[in-house]
């Protein structure tokens, strides 16, 4: 009963997409610091929230009211005159950016139209440690992956002729109670990254 | 092709940490202490009662399809079980021969 | 030196520990000067007997440990330790830790085919008899050591060194990590003395300024291929949150390192998950404490370092670990406070925690 229950508890993980990383078995090589220390936690998993907090959150993502440890908001502009194009490339397209994303241990949780904001998008991203962002950049910047080239793609829709129209921030789930200090913020190149306060709550 | 667990482990769950740590014979020396991901678990776990290689990978296209696509679900699978294989933590075997 | 945390000072959480360190006897055949467990000769009458550490081994398992870290005192200078182990065989992952002394051709055979340890951690002082022999106050213990030493690697025992840094052994500790290779053994551990037992009495001769400590370890040179265990910074880990521990009288302690300082029951009356879940177990194991390393903390997400450090020299079980040299606060690791002098055990946390 008891491994009945752990299957279908990995089940509802994997459709979750929580635990899509790739099959990895390791050894652990037990080690004495005094007491003995066995290295059972993943890199990814000891980047992201540890305790209670953070198992609070992967359940919150499992029944899907949560989009991930940290969600990445990408807000941007397409021309009006490529709206529709990008329309029907999302619709192509958005099932693949879900597959391949998820292979990296990202989520991608849509892309939305802002209502009354003609030609405003944002596109959402779930991750679960900052490891997975690390990785996730490394797969976009390759352009021979169908991951690196499927953003591409994407990216030929983003209007980057004002930056002030490209917007990229991290969420974190405020019931983890932490804040975060990143070691630091490079200032954005123009069009390529442009933060800014929005004013926003 | 049959694929059952090896014998004498000991699967020792880790929800919290979405693992299983697995306690192994060694060849010729100590037991090993092995970590599974929940991955690698899933696949161990679909294993656990014995099960025909056809049957498995409809059980885990169940499981993983989607968010995976039928493609990467095959292609995870081939490489998951032949991990496993490598460990000894799977073994293969003719349909013919007889349960454990 | 060290980046700041960046994550919640909380460490990972397990409902129910993965492993547990049986102190199996305060006995030996030895009389080390800076003793922990300040073991006599013959066990004291206090002591489990094999009977009720089978018993316990039997729970431990029900209660989904699966890995037993065994040590004394000297456990195989007990007579009726095979029988506990035998009955531990094949079921966990067994790290026995010992001085070797007793570890003829046939114990090594035993332990091997009979008991299928996973390894054996082999305390040493010293390169030679000189030092080594000094410490553990029995002349020829040395050579005995490393005839055990050899007897298991022969048996095909993966075997491991252990070295309690001390003020007797600090300039010899390349000498010891040479004498490791010479025994073709491909792990040691350089461990951090603890206030308690022998070693408290002994302090003022035994212990180092962490400016000392860290020099030596730094000066350490590993032959290709060997790997050192340590506890200082940069791998200054808290282990509490995987960790439960039980003394020779059967009592749940939380490690052992921490036998003077908590007492969570005898486990022959109070079941082990409770004590697991008891309050002050899960202060220890929280990782709720005042300051974190965040290179200590980056290998497994774990804040704060050794919580029986940080109380022994700070009387908080919150506190910064001292041996962490970020954390280390200007403490003085040579100088022990009056409550480190005259420990007493607790079962719970201070009220308000």
């Amino acid at each position: 009963m008891k491994a009945e229950n752990d299957l279908e508890r990995l089940k509802a993980r994997m459709r979750a997409g929580a635990a899509l990383a790739a099959p990895e078995v390791r050894e652990i090589r037990p080690e004495i610091r005094s007491a003995g220390l066995w290295h059972i936690t993943d890199t990814a998993a000891a980047g992201g929230p540890a305790g209670p907090a953070g198992q609070d959150i992967a359940k919150g993502i499992e029944e899907g009211f949560l989009l991930g440890m940290m969600v990445r908001e990408v807000r941007f502009r397409v021309a009006p005159e490529k709206a529709d194009a990008f329309h029907a490339w999302l619709r192509r397209h958005e099932p693949d950016l879900r597959t391949l994303a998820a292979r990296e241990g990202v989520l991608y949780r849509g892309t939305y139209g802002a209502f009354g904001r003609l030609g405003s998008y944002v596109t959402l991203w779930g991750y679960s440690s900052f490891e997975a962002i690390q990785k996730f950049s490394i797969a976009v910047a390759r352009l021979d992956t169908p991951l690196g080239e499927r953003l591409r793609e994407m990216q030929d829709y983003v209007d980057l002729r004002d930056p002030a129209h490209y917007e990229e921030q991290l969420l974190l789930p405020a019931a983890a109670g932490r804040s975060l200090s990143p070691a630091g913020d490079p200032a954005p190149a123009p069009g390529k990254r442009a933060p800014r306060r929005t004013g926003r709550g | 092709m049959r694929y059952i667990l090896a014998p004498n482990l000991r699967l020792r769950p880790v929800p919290e940490l979405d693992s299983c740590v697995v306690l192994a014979p060694g060849e010729g020396g100590g037991p090993r202490l092995l970590r599974l991901n929940a991955h690698a678990w899933l696949l161990l776990e679909l294993c656990r009662a014995g099960m025909m290689a056809t049957a498995l990978r409809e059980a885990y296209r169940e499981a993983v399809v989607p968010p995976l696509d039928a493609a990467a679900a095959a292609e995870s699978l081939d490489q998951g079980l032949a991990l496993l294989l490598r460990q000894g933590l799977l073994l293969e075997k003719n349909p013919e021969e007889a349960m454990p | 030196m060290s980046t700041p945390p960046t994550l919640p000072l909380r460490n990972p959480v397990l409902e129910r520990p993965l492993k547990v360190t049986l102190s199996f006897t305060a006995s030996c055949n030895l009389d080390c000067r800076h003793c922990y467990a300040d073991c006599s000769r013959v066990p004291r009458a206090e002591e489990m007997p094999a009977a009720d550490w089978m018993r316990l081994i039997d729970r431990l398992e029900e209660d989904g440990v699966i890995g037993l870290y065994i040590e004394g005192g000297e456990p195989l200078h007990r007579a009726d330790f095979l029988d506990v182990l035998r009955h531990a065989a094949g079921r966990f992952h067994v790290q026995l830790r010992s001085n070797a002394t007793l570890v003829t051709p046939e114990m090594a055979r035993i332990l091997h085919e009979d008991c299928r340890i996973a390894t054996l951690l082999v305390d040493l002082h010293g390169p030679d008899a000189a030092v080594h022999d000094h410490a553990t106050r029995a002349p020829g213990s040395f050579e005995r050591t490393l005839g055990g030493i050899r007897a298991a690697r022969a048996a095909g025992i993966e075997t491991q060194m252990l070295v309690i840094m001390t003020r007797l052994n600090v300039d010899h500790l390349q000498g010891c990590v040479d004498l490791a290779a010479r025994l073709g053994l491909e792990t040691i551990g350089i461990l951090r003395p603890y206030p308690i037992g022998r070693m408290r009495r002994a302090w003022d001769e035994a212990s180092l300024p962490l400016e000392v400590m860290m020099r030596a370890l730094d000066a350490l040179r590993l032959p290709p291929g060997m790997r050192l265990m340590q506890s200082w910074h940069p791998r200054d880990g808290n282990c509490c949150w995987q960790t439960a521990a039980v003394d020779p009288r059967g009592h749940s302690i939380g490690c052992a390192y921490l036998r003077e300082y908590v007492d969570l029951g005898d486990l022959r009356e109070v079941a082990f998950l409770d004590t697991w879940n008891a309050p002050l177990h899960r202060l220890l194991r929280s990782g709720e404490v005042e300051a974190s390393c965040g290179d200590c903390a980056a290998s497994q997400g774990s804040h704060g370092g050794c919580r029986a450090t940080a109380y022994a020299f700070h009387g908080r079980w919150t506190a910064p670990d001292p041996f962490d040299l970020p954390l280390n606060q200007g403490v003085d690791l040579r100088v022990l406070p009056e409550h480190a002098l005259h420990p007493r055990p607790q079962s719970a946390p201070p009220s308000g925690s």
